[in-house]
């Protein structure tokens, strides 16, 4: 059956390009590998992988070039090749379902993957023992928080991402009576106590702690485990102009108040919350070493899960390997700290999960079918020459 | 075979099958038990005694073995007359006679700044004694402690160097004082005294606990748990075994710790008492006594802890069979037969050879099943694991197509794999203990059987097609050329074996995302480790697409087929050198070097496809 193919479909579907995307898709690889030793995963993720283009810096001039394909962009192409080629070159026949099995689980691994880099949310659940937490924290995401706490039973909590604070642009929200603008904003900073003869910097904070302080400004981290000090001078502002000045950071723990129409409310800059309808209590964290050794065995969180909306009230055991499935999200065994008495649970959303799992099976399937009938082939190619 | 008058059957198997009752003969002398005379001193004996160390229950053998590779790389100690001692014999003088040990050379050290510090600048050796380096112990331990200050990547080769040396220095003492109280008398005299003063004030406190004390009998029990606990943390092994409600194989403590407890129990374990009398009769001199002594001590402990010793009998057996290293003599044996084949000799090399892997690979899989049983885990653990069971993985598979094809390439490839991916595990497994424990996130049986298990047979099947297109290429330009035929036939085998390759990278590389998902909730997160993993799947997959569309003949299979084996020695070893990633589990010093002329070697066998006839 020979079909009417315009030459651009032929193009797109051949095997040259085929391997020449591939081969794209392997110094790519390569290049993010070796990139590794230099800058942290995360940064190779987004520079590399999740992007169009690899960008380059012209030294100097401060313009960007690409010199690669991203990892997006090679994607999209090795899509388009795949469906083009399967356009173009295959006929509908039994013997060609195990290639068509092959290449769609490898399509739908390569969508799984863009699925987990546009959607997955990674955020820390840090408990100490006895104690519990209604929230997750995205430690590589910070926001600015304004908090209502006057009312004794519950907080009204306004809060602001990141590129936000960023934009320069004036904050407001409904039912928040002030306006919050930041004056300055450092994405990397160190923060020192101002030395005793140094004079006060009239532009800096006019109240709270923030006064006794100083900023400066750091390149951002780039490393796995490195983590920014974010920092910004915000002024409020009211009805009848602005209240004072104030330095928010994440190093500074303590929350920094004003009063405003009578109310109490405080600030403070912290890693991204998410709220989580339900109760997570850590009742014991088990900390198992090989005997004469500090080699850890295993490591374990007992918590008890409580959650009103549902009625539900349990005990779980999470362990390496065995995580907890909640709600959309899965709970891990990620790491301990403060003597044991700390368990720190890794929570990931990826609502794509499932679809690496079907991709594997799908392509597994194919690659075995093919060589069992590839096997067959040649027996009876072998079988065949000997008669 | 069988339809050939008698004579040419002979002709045919009378070589392999000597050559097949060698080697079978030469594996079985392990068995042979060591003859120990009458005054003879039996260290064997002594090796088969149960200990905890690193996390689990060796015998003392393996023990010693493993100390001496932490400290010099090699497992028996020259002798200044250039003869060698032997592990166990070395472990007991350290402990029962320092005086010799002290003047044995031990310490490994390389690095010039290093030697110019202890002084031995200009000298054409490497390896020294305890009494060479002592006097700069005070240096050492000041330089050493400044170094620990700092990060692992923030240290200097130099500071490296010197941190290895500080900690074999350590291993050393604390091996040292494993068994006593300070010098080899110590035990018994801490015994003696427990039980003559000590014993009657603990019975004393026990019966009547206030009042019964005087100030004198409150500093001789302060005295006893200061010395005891002191050596408890000194100890480097744990010899003493308690039952115990949960663990089958016992409790496992250090000498010190045991006494602490005898100040509870009064008594002292019978094994303490075992150990005394050992160390005592080795320090004089006495060998029939000493035998005796373990001789007790052994059937002592095999009434009590019966698994234990078992298994330390087991890991006895499994040192002195020395496996993996009889298994690599019979592949290059195998090799060199091959090399007689392809002089047009008239003589069945081709068989023999085949018959003579066929043998080192029983023995290949012996130590492959043993070593399992003795970790009691599935066969790749670690880097040292991994390499053994690659080479054992690509000799199957190369026979299988030395069965299909029978054109000794097979056999070459299996041969040569077989013999270099073991020497690579020797030179692996040269920094301690190859049975080690398993990290919190690796302890899982299942995935270690599974995902490490097929993504390390995907290496196995990549290097057999490397070898067999480094083959072709190489006999292509020194062989007299390959005929049509033979690249074709060539080009068959690699086709199949990249099939084959893919299908078990691919499935390891999904197994191991999905391990990944299960423990830290990313299925791929572009870690060095993965991104071996995926080039290895991309090559394969790009090798195979260059061939359906008719883009390279054979002669660019076996080209891509080498570079293939390149890519996964990157995969293997590369990666774990760029020091980074949550994989990185096997840090090696100096392999970057073999590393690289092994790519490097690979890269010119690529360029020599494009010399000599063209296929």
């Amino acid at each position: 059956m020979k079909r009417n193919i315009p030459p651009i479909f032929r193009a797109l579907g051949s095997l040259r390009l085929t391997v020449v995307l591939l081969s794209l898709s392997m110094m790519l690889v390569f290049l993010s590998t070796m990139a590794q030793t230099r800058i942290g995963i995360w940064e190779v993720m987004s520079t590399y992988i999740r992007t169009f283009w690899v960008w380059i810096e012209l030294p100097g001039s401060g313009r960007h070039l690409p010199i690669f394909p991203g990892g997006w962009l090679l994607g999209a192409l090795l899509l388009v090749n795949l469906a083009a080629a399967h356009i173009v070159r295959f006929s509908f026949s039994a013997s060609k379902i195990p290639m068509m099995l092959i290449h769609g689980g490898i399509a739908l691994l390569l969508i799984s993957e863009l699925v987990t880099g546009l959607f997955a949310r990674e955020s820390d659940m840090v408990l100490d023992v006895g104690s519990s937490r209604t929230y997750t924290e995205a430690p590589r995401l910070a926001e600015l928080v304004v908090v209502d706490a006057s009312d004794p039973d519950h907080d009204r909590v306004w809060s602001v991402s990141e590129s936000i604070m960023a934009s320069g642009e004036p904050i407001g929200a409904e039912n928040l009576p002030v306006r919050i603008e930041v004056l300055q904003f450092y994405q990397n900073s160190r923060i020192f106590v101002r030395g005793p003869f140094a004079p006060r910097d009239p532009d800096m904070a006019t109240e709270g702690i923030g006064m006794e302080l100083s900023v400066a400004e750091e390149p951002r981290v780039v490393t796995t485990d490195g983590r920014n000090s974010v920092t910004a001078l915000v002024q409020v502002v009211g009805e009848e102009g602005p209240l004072g000045r104030w330095l928010l950071s994440t190093v500074i723990d303590e929350p920094q108040f004003f009063e405003y129409d009578g109310r109490e409310y405080w600030m403070a800059i912290r890693p991204k919350r998410f709220n989580k309808p339900y109760r997570i209590h850590l009742l014991e964290f088990v900390h198992d070493r090989y005997p004469g050794t500090e080699i850890p065995r295993a490591f374990a969180s007992r918590i008890r899960l409580l959650d009103m909306d549902s009625n539900e009230d349990r005990e779980i055991l999470i362990s390496m390997n065995s995580p907890l499935r909640y709600r959309g999200e899965t709970f891990y065994q990620a790491s301990y700290a403060n003597d044991d008495q700390t368990s720190i649970l890794q929570v990931v959303r990826n609502p794509g999960w499932l679809l690496p799992y079907i991709g594997c099976v799908v392509v597994s399937g194919g690659l075995i079918w093919q060589f069992v009938l590839g096997i067959l082939r040649a027996g009876k190619r072998r079988a065949g020459g000997m008669v | 075979m069988m339809q050939g008058s008698g004579k040419n059957w002979l002709r045919e198997n009378i070589l392999p099958m000597v050559a097949v009752a060698i080697a079978f003969a030469w594996i079985m002398t392990g068995f042979l038990p060591s003859s120990a005379g009458e005054d003879e001193w039996d260290f064997d004996a002594f090796g088969r005694l149960p200990a905890l160390s690193e996390g689990r229950v060796k015998n003392i053998d393996s023990l010693a073995r493993d100390s001496l590779l932490a400290l010099q790389g090699r497992s028996t100690v020259r002798l200044p007359d250039g003869g060698r001692m032997g592990a166990t014999e070395w472990l007991l003088h350290l402990i029962a006679r320092p005086d010799v040990t002290d003047t044995l050379p031990v310490f490994l050290v390389h690095h010039p700044d290093l030697l110019a510090m202890l002084g031995k600048e200009g000298e054409s050796r490497y390896v020294f004694t305890f009494n060479e380096i002592r006097p700069h112990g005070g240096e050492l331990q000041r330089q050493a402690e400044m170094a620990r200050e700092l990060r692992r990547e923030e240290r200097s080769i130099y500071q490296e160097a010197l941190l290895k040396l500080d900690y074999t220095l350590a291993l050393y003492w604390r091996l040292r004082h494993s068994l006593h109280f300070g010098d080899p008398d110590t035990l018994g005299t801490t015994l003696t005294r427990h039980g003559e003063v000590l014993g009657p004030i603990l019975v004393r406190m026990r019966e009547q606990p206030t009042g019964s004390l005087s100030d004198s009998d409150i500093a001789e029990v302060q005295q006893a748990v200061f010395l005891y606990s002191s050596f408890a943390d000194l100890a480097q092994f744990f010899p003493i075994a308690y039952p115990h409600p949960e663990k089958p194989r016992g409790e496992w403590i250090s000498i010190g710790e045991s006494m602490a407890r005898a100040l509870d129990d009064v008594t002292v374990p019978p094994h303490v008492v075992g150990y005394k009398n050992i160390i005592e009769s080795f320090a004089r001199g006495e060998a029939a006594e000493f035998n005796a002594h373990v001789y007790a001590l052994l059937g002592w402990m095999r009434n009590h802890f019966p698994d234990a010793t078992n298994r330390a009998r087991h890991e006895s057996i499994f040192n002195q069979l020395d496996l993996f290293l009889k298994s690599s003599v019979l592949y290059l044996a195998a090799f060199l037969l091959l090399t007689g084949a392809w002089t047009g000799s008239r003589l069945p090399f081709a068989r023999t050879s085949a018959a003579l892997i066929l043998v080192a690979l029983a023995a290949h899989t012996a130590g492959l099943l043993f070593r399992m049983y003795l970790q009691e885990r599935p066969p790749v653990t670690n880097l040292y694991a991994s390499a053994i069971f690659v080479g054992w993985g690509a000799v199957i598979l190369a026979m299988i197509q030395e069965r299909i094809y029978r054109n000794t390439m097979g056999s070459a490839v299996a041969a040569v794999l077989g013999f270099l991916t073991l020497v690579v595990a020797h030179n692996l497994g040269n920094d301690g203990d190859t049975v080690e424990v398993m990290r919190a996130v690796l302890n899982s049986n299942f995935w270690l059987a599974t995902h490490v298990v097929v993504i390390t047979i995907g290496y196995s099947a990549t290097f057999v097609g490397a070898g067999v297109g480094a083959f072709a290429i190489l006999r292509n330009l020194f062989g007299g050329g390959m005929s049509p035929a033979q690249w074709k036939t060539a080009a068959g085998m690699i086709y199949g074996i990249v099939c084959f390759g893919l299908l078990f990278s691919f499935a390891g590389t999904v197994l191991g995302g999905i391990w990944a998902d299960q423990s830290w909730g990313r299925f791929w997160g572009w870690d060095p480790k993965e991104n071996g993993a995926l080039l290895i799947v991309l090559w394969l997959a790009i090798i195979l697409h260059l061939r359906w569309g008719g883009m390279i003949g054979p002669r660019g299979m076996a080209v891509s087929a080498v570079f293939a084996g390149v890519i996964v020695s990157f995969a293997w070893f590369g990666v774990n050198m760029l020091g980074v990633g949550l994989h990185s589990y096997g840090f090696m010093d100096g392999a970057p070097f073999w590393l690289g002329s092994f790519m490097v070697s690979q890269f010119l066998i690529m360029g020599a496809a494009f010399l000599g006839r063209k296929p």
